[in-house]
């Protein structure tokens, strides 16, 4: 398995040692869920349930005021500008 | 006055006759903390204002509310306005909530006292809490072994007498596991009957949140406390009232289902117990049968599919941008790939791999579209074994997990091992049923009327109802409890 790809698309950094490790553990785990193979699942059944899962609509109303919440919210954001949050430039 | 195995209820009689105020009884189990957590690591936080919220309570009086007076522990997954919230994790290390979630609005609204937010497996992943950011949560039975998790600081914060009563969340067995290996009462509800609104999402399909606490009464006071829909959670649904023919239906003679189970590889006392348990409940007037639910084998793997894949996308949201830890790279793809490195411990990352490789192009219908399916032929195994006009039963006993409280380090450097201990957790989940673990007592020996094994440690017993058969485990755990107590004595 391409640890390299995957640990890009997860965008999460990884020491050499890590992924080497993982490479492992990794074996070890697909093999575990991979018993799933082994289940019949041939009788039509699109893996969704019918009953349960619905949308739930509501009105689009009653909005809060305009930055009722912008102070609270961007005390968390590590940049912050104007009111904005502040990110990097997307493409360069 | 001594204070201790005090429950919910009788701190409420306490309380309501004004033996005692609410700050002293505050007091007393910050005492206890103050004590104890040193070794248990059981708090993250211990709540300044603990005692300053109890007395605020003292002087509104007791009302009606259930809760009022009633300290309770906070697993650091469940956002409290104004207060940090960590998830076990150093990603949200300084984060503070900017909402309450809305099972601590009801909390608040009944009148709990929140002591402090409990240990937890970083974002609710693991089964032992040594995957907390924040070192691992001992076991109050045995310190030498673990706690359980991922809600093992709450089960702990319980067990140890530091608080009345707790909350946790379940999304593979995160509340019954750790409740199991602390020898308290652990429920996860129907999935839709506790909001989700506030809670850090881990995987959005089978996150719960549920009571913890030392008697199965008290875990309904809490849980009823906290059940009902919520315009904030589009999941969440008001529990139906039960009516003549319903799977809920409580009273009456029940039928109780003794799941078939590979005994092979599951803790020789922990089998003797459900075989034990089951004969209680004949004793009581139950019929008890052998059930046989074909696919739930398949469970444990369909669960660490589905599970990682919600995981990639919730946590993809840990970016260094809009909340938590930032960490500089060259550019914006590099602050992100530094910040989740640093951020996420080791399981985290695993997990949020392995959920992006089953969702990957060229991997989706082998495994995550699989796995849904699966899903759903483990529900409509348990739509089976419920269905009461085709020789159904009403719940289902068997065991919570296959070993009691293991060895710190037994299980920490193998991943696959310790998803092992989801299996008999993990097949409640797939069909969103609520399920709870309670304690098992036996007659025979001092230790077994104490509810522990030979070498001392808790044997949980898990009973699973149909969704929104809350009552009926209420119901069922209830008389279980009680005849376990009567035979203490004898």
């Amino acid at each position: 398995m391409e640890i390299e790809k995957l640990a890009k698309l997860a965008r999460i950094n990884l020491s050499s040692e890590e992924k080497e490790k993982l490479q492992k553990e990794f074996e070890a785990i697909l093999k575990y869920i991979s018993a799933l193979k082994e289940a019949d699942t041939d009788d039509g059944e699109n893996g969704f349930s019918k009953t349960e899962t619905l949308n739930v609509m509501r009105p689009d109303e009653n909005a809060h005021e305009t930055g009722k919440f912008t102070e609270d919210l961007l005390e968390g954001v590590p940049f912050s500008e104007n009111g904005y949050v502040k990110v990097k430039h997307v493409f360069e | 006055m001594s204070l201790n195995n005090l429950t919910i209820k009788k701190a409420r009689k306490l309380l309501a006759d004004k033996e005692i105020s609410a700050k002293e009884l505050a007091a007393y189990f910050l005492k206890n903390i103050e004590e104890k957590n040193k070794d248990i690591n059981v708090y993250l936080e211990v709540f300044d204002d603990a005692l300053n919220e109890a007395e605020k309570l003292d002087k509104d009086g007791i009302g009606n509310r259930p809760l009022w007076g009633i300290p309770l522990a906070v697993k650091d997954n469940i956002l409290m306005e104004g207060k940090i919230c960590s998830a076990g994790s150093k990603m949200l290390q300084n984060y503070k909530a900017s909402y309450d979630a809305t099972a601590i609005k009801k909390l608040k609204s009944a009148g709990a006292v929140f002591l402090g937010r409990t240990n937890m497996d970083e974002f609710a992943m693991g089964a032992s809490t040594e995957n907390s950011a924040y070192g691992a949560t001992k076991n109050p039975h045995d310190l030498t072994r673990v706690a359980g998790g991922s809600s093992g600081g709450s089960a702990a914060a319980v067990a140890m007498d530091g608080c009345l009563g707790a909350l946790g969340s379940d999304t593979g067995g995160s509340i019954r596991q750790p409740a199991s290996f602390c020898g308290i009462v652990g429920l996860n509800p129907t999935y839709g009957a506790v909001s989700r609104s506030g809670l850090i999402a881990m995987a959005s399909s089978f996150d719960q949140i549920g009571p913890m606490a030392k008697t199965v009464e008290d875990a309904e006071i809490i849980f009823n406390a906290i059940k009902g829909k919520d315009s904030m959670d589009s999941t969440s649904r008001d529990c139906p009232l039960s009516s003549k023919g319903s799977p809920w239906i409580s009273g009456g003679k029940l039928k109780i289902g003794l799941l078939k189970y590979d005994k092979n590889g599951v803790d020789k006392e922990i089998n003797e117990s459900v075989e034990k348990s089951a004969k209680i409940f004949k004793d009581l007037g139950y019929e008890i049968s052998e059930i046989e639910l074909p696919n739930i084998k398949y469970s444990a793997p369909c669960y660490y599919i589905l599970a990682p894949a919600e995981v990639s996308s919730n946590l993809a949201r840990f970016d260094g941008v809009k909340y938590g830890l930032f960490k500089e790279g060259k550019n914006l793809t590099e602050d992100y790939m530094k910040t989740r490195e640093a951020g996420f411990g080791q399981e985290t990352r695993r997990r949020i791999m392995l959920g992006t490789y089953v969702l990957s192009a060229g991997y989706y219908d082998a495994y995550y579209a699989k796995a849904q399916k699966v899903r759903e032929l483990i529900k409509k195994d348990f739509e089976r074994a419920f269905d009461l006009k085709n020789g159904g039963v009403n719940a289902i006993i068997s065991p919570v997990s296959p070993s009691v409280a293991f060895k710190k380090g037994e299980k920490a450097n193998d991943p696959l091992k310790m998803y092992l201990e989801d299996i008999f957790t993990a097949p409640a989940k797939m069909a969103g049923l609520p399920a709870m673990s309670i304690p098992t007592r036996f007659a025979e020996t001092p230790a077994k009327r104490a509810g522990l094994n030979s070498e001392g440690l808790p044997i949980g017993l898990q009973i699973t109802a149909p969704r929104f058969g809350e009552n009926l485990l209420f119901e069922i755990g209830k008389k279980y409890e009680h005849d376990t107590s009567k035979s203490k004595m004898a």
